[in-house]
């Protein structure tokens, strides 16, 4: 007897079962429709990398798995692919003429505690655009991530639009310590309003009256364009102003998209990952409590590995859009049709030949042995009366075809879907 | 318009919550938490109201199963989810404390044993709290009369909230060291919070209106 404990995946990790499985290459192919659409090859790096690799971008540390491998070197499963992807770049292409276009499709690995949203194995899909700093490279990023939720069909999605450098330089202005600091950048992380306004009071006089009623107003400052020019009245900060600006012109190229209505400022967003240097975004639908996709400018990765390229780019959730679309019962998912054949007394060449026709012509067919089967007591299947006619015991009865017929009837049936 | 679904606290907090909310303008109706519905809802104000255990609060608001949430920052800090805290009510006032037998002759954190036992309803505070002060100690998680542990000789020290001491007293203990104060939480889902903005915004300022007394005379 099998211990019953035997049949289950450890914690953390999931299997995927073949409905599911068959949604998520269905995505996956929507949505690399998307990425080759805006001229990004797809690359494929290891799950397995070096420790110091993660090390240099990551915040990830302590959720990462860490092994040693037979010669001494410590290894750890990827935690993000970004880094992986801009040691690709450095090592693997230094021929490469800017803007390298990437995209990737994988499984990572994070030792968190599995809950609302959080798996220790999951998988993503996202770009990374390298080496081209403008502000077009961010918008079309940011339309790549739109373009791709449109694509998996999640209907109502918003995308925020963030940057590091408007929070960034109100705390270079203030006269506070790396702790205090840390401290309101947490809050603003976690929107933990009562204890920003806590905090931000507390350093009332090292902020000056300004700066505090800034740092007060700031999860309020959010919306269209207008917010830009409301945030950008209220600060001399020139680090400040230069990310409103930079903001705007990305808003602006989003308007030629024609996307900027599903856009909304947001500029008390601050990220996890401490490698971002300017604009930052997330997606999200409101069928789930967080985040869909998720990305930004990080413009000194690239120099860690050796070559001093600005970059853009973001990740989407593959298992949270599927949950999504589970939950809107995307019907544009079409189902997998397989005919299943039967042929008493054993198959012949005759008989394989026509079935391998068929699947040359994209049917799917299932082929079944006496051995296992029963024919009488199956239901939608095809059994050869012989090597010219057919019997389909469907769920309403059953119908006798002639090869030509069944031909008609399993491609009609296909489309179906 | 989709209703917002607000999770309230069951219990201590409960008639509070009720009656700010209803002063805020968020409740036209009489709701009361010996209610066995546990689901209820206000067209006239197009609120939904769980009605939950406290320590679940933080759960249903990080799923997203509610939009919104009240919760004590007690409960908060041990289950650390992922939820934006909007506001602070200024509500059912306490405070986390260490607390041991009065006979013992600890003064000071400094003089707690090495590996001493701690008993508590909030393991992941008392330990983090223990951590930052270097003391290692072994965690007994515990879910009611936490202050019997120490007198039966379960634990050395216990974790709890106290409000005036009173309970502590009277079963011999005397406070540490105190970790935190704490009072109710407006709490909302990071997306919602989004999503629904302008909403939830609304909602919170009319909330803060209510209890900025509390807030101020704490």
């Amino acid at each position: 007897m099998v211990a019953r404990k035997l049949l289950t995946t450890p914690k953390g990790v999931r299997d995927i079962l073949p409905l599911e499985a068959v949604w998520r290459r269905e995505l996956e192919a929507r949505i690399n429709k998307v990425f080759v659409g805006y001229g990004y090859r797809e690359v494929v790096t290891p799950t397995i990398e070096r420790l110091e690799v993660f090390s240099k971008g990551s915040e990830l540390d302590e959720k990462m798995y860490k092994f040693v491998d037979r010669d001494g070197e410590i290894l750890a499963l990827r935690t993000d692919m970004t880094t992986p992807i801009a040691r690709v770049v450095c090592g693997r292409l230094p021929e490469e003429k800017p803007p390298i276009r990437l995209c990737y499709f994988g499984n990572l690995f994070r030792y968190d505690d599995p809950q609302a949203g959080r798996k220790r194995e999951f998988y993503q899909a996202g770009v990374e655009m390298i080496g081209d700093a403008s502000p077009e490279a961010d918008a079309e990023v940011i339309a790549i991530a739109y373009h791709s939720l449109q694509a998996a069909g999640v209907e109502d999605f918003r995308i925020d639009l963030g940057h590091v450098g408007y929070v960034h330089g109100l705390l270079a202005e203030a006269a506070l310590n790396e702790a205090s600091k840390d401290r309101i950048r947490e809050c603003l992380m976690h929107k933990d309003l009562v204890g920003l306004e806590e905090t931000v009071r507390a350093y009332q006089a090292e902020l000056g009256r300004d700066l505090m009623e800034i740092f007060l107003r700031l999860p309020t400052l959010r919306g269209g364009m207008e917010v830009l020019q409301q945030a950008g009245a209220l600060t001399k900060n020139p680090l400040a102003r230069q990310a409103l600006e930079n903001m705007a012109e990305i808003f602006t190229v989003l308007k030629w998209y024609g996307i900027d209505d599903s856009i909304t400022i947001d500029l008390s967003m601050i990220k996890k990952m401490d490698y971002y240097t300017g604009m930052i975004m997330e997606g999200y639908s409101k069928e789930l409590g967080y985040d869909l996709c998720s990305g930004g400018r990080y413009n000194n990765l690239l120099a860690t590995f050796g070559s001093d390229l600005p970059a853009t780019g973001f990740a989407l959730g593959l298992d949270r859009v599927l949950l999504v679309m589970e939950r809107q019962k995307c019907s544009s998912l079409t189902k997998q049709s397989i005919f299943r054949f039967c042929s008493p007394g054993g198959w012949n060449a005759r008989r394989i030949q026509w079935i391998m026709q068929r699947r040359t012509e994209g049917l799917n067919l299932e082929t079944l042995n006496d051995l296992h089967v029963n024919p009488e007591a199956l239901r939608n299947v095809f059994v050869f009366v012989d090597d010219e006619r057919l019997i389909w015991y469907g769920e309403k009865g059953k119908e006798e075809f002639d090869l030509e017929g069944a031909v008609s009837f399993m491609t009609m049936h296909s489309l179906e879907g | 318009m989709r209703p917002l679904t607000i999770a309230l606290p069951k219990g201590r907090l409960f008639k509070d919550v009720i009656a700010i909310l209803h002063k805020a303008g968020y409740l036209g109706k009489k709701i009361d938490d010996d209610s066995r519905r546990l689901l209820l809802s206000d067209e006239s104000s197009g609120l939904n109201f769980i009605l939950a255990k406290p320590t679940d609060v933080p759960t249903y608001v990080e799923y997203g199963a509610a939009d919104l949430g009240v919760v004590g920052k007690d409960v908060l800090l041990e289950e650390a989810k992922d939820v934006c805290e909007l506001l602070d009510l200024g509500l059912g006032g306490c405070r986390l404390v260490v607390a041991v037998r009065q006979e013992t002759g600890f003064q000071s954190l400094q003089d707690f044993p090495l590996n001493g036992r701690v008993a508590s309803k909030y393991p992941r505070v008392a330990g983090d709290f223990f951590l930052s002060h270097g003391i290692q100690v072994d965690l007994i998680k515990l879910h009611g009369s936490i202050e019997l542990a120490p007198i039966v000789g379960l634990a050395d020290a216990i974790v709890d909230i106290t409000s005036t001491g009173e309970t502590l007293r009277q079963n011999g203990l005397k406070i540490l060291a105190e970790i935190t104060p704490c009072t109710a939480r407006l709490i909302a889902n990071p997306v919602s919070f989004k999503i629904e903005f302008d909403r939830i915004h609304r909602l919170a300022q009319a909330v803060r209106k209510q209890v900025q007394g509390n807030v101020l005379t704490r």
